[in-house]
């Protein structure tokens, strides 16, 4: 059964820092590939880090906090957001690549705006990190809005190299995780577990 | 001389369920009716209960049918699942039907947009 207070403590489930540090670590990463023009070696990071989502759970969270399960409904309806989400982000991607190149092909009239393509891989990882607010983390609109940010400042500011901008909206959102996950380990010891 | 008769309304809240009634217990039955299972850990920092205070409520409403208590193993963990029994939501919703009726009466009813986790109150 879903009612408010499973949405209120679905939410509260992700407020242990660990979903932030490994968003936080593949976008670091990612940045990292980029700017090594590593762009394929990039690509594969979320595969690497996928895993780490149960194992962390498991040797991090688990063992302090335990967890609740909850119904397959819930579950099944965040799996349907994030789909929906994937859909929407793809879409957009493929919109910004068209008004790149039709950017490209038109030419003088819209001079300046193909700088903005230094941006636009930071700004389309800031709309990704708005994928956090179904899980109702709302610091992931804050993620999203400095990732976005830094999208739009460092094309203005004539920064070259998408990676970096991604590299340093991933090192934002890592620094985030581990404050959350250092506040979280230190109000739940490890040897806090108890049984009836 | 025959008894003056009372409002249903109150003669069901004075006859409301003491065992789910109890605050922690009624605390206990709401946050298990929302999840198809938990940890005797997670529910003891969701609740704030201590330990054995948990284990004695849950002890009571394992005893009026109320939550089934499932003792197992999480690798070598020991790991106590707890679950609301449908005759434990089916009393929780009711006695919560009960209260809300009673209180409508004072005019107090709970806020339309209320959100859940966030403190209210000055």
């Amino acid at each position: 059964m879903t009612t408010p207070l499973t949405r209120a403590l679905y939410r509260r489930s992700f407020d242990d820092g660990w979903l932030d540090v490994l968003v936080g670590l593949g976008l670091t990463l990612i940045g990292v590939a980029w700017l090594a023009d590593q762009i394929v070696l990039g690509a594969l990071v979320p595969a690497v880090l996928a895993p780490f989502w149960t194992i962390g759970r498991r040797k991090l969270v688990e063992p302090r906090l335990a967890s609740p399960q909850f119904g397959t409904d819930r579950q099944a309806q965040t799996r349907r957001s994030l789909t929906g989400w994937a859909i929407f982000g793809a879409g957009i991607a493929l919109t910004e690549l068209a008004f790149l190149v039709f950017v490209n092909r038109s030419g003088a009239g819209l001079t300046g705006l193909g700088d903005l393509a230094v941006g636009i891989p930071a700004i389309l990882v800031g709309i990704g990190l708005l994928a956090g607010l179904i899980v109702g983390a709302k610091r992931f609109l804050a993620y999203g809005v400095v990732a976005t940010g830094l999208g739009l400042a460092g094309a203005w500011a004539g920064v070259e190299r998408p990676g970096l901008l991604i590299l340093l909206s991933g090192a934002f959102v890592l620094a985030c995780g581990v404050a959350l996950l250092a506040r979280f380990m230190a109000r739940y010891p490890a040897d806090g577990t108890h049984d009836e | 001389m025959s008894k003056p008769a009372i409002l249903p309304e109150i003669r069901d809240v004075l006859a409301l369920d003491k065992t789910i009634h109890e605050p922690a217990r009624f605390a206990i039955l709401a946050v298990l009716l929302s999840v198809d299972g938990a940890d005797f850990t997670w529910l003891m920092h969701q609740t704030g209960l201590t330990q054995g205070n948990l284990s004695a409520h849950l002890g009571k409403l394992e005893s009026a049918g109320l939550v089934t208590i499932e003792k197992g193993f999480q690798g070598r963990r020991p790991k106590t699942t707890l679950r609301i029994t449908p005759e434990g939501a089916d009393r929780l919703k009711a006695q919560s039907e009960t209260l809300m009726r009673f209180l409508a009466l004072i005019d107090i009813r709970p806020p339309r947009r209320a959100r859940p986790g966030k403190e209210t109150g000055s």
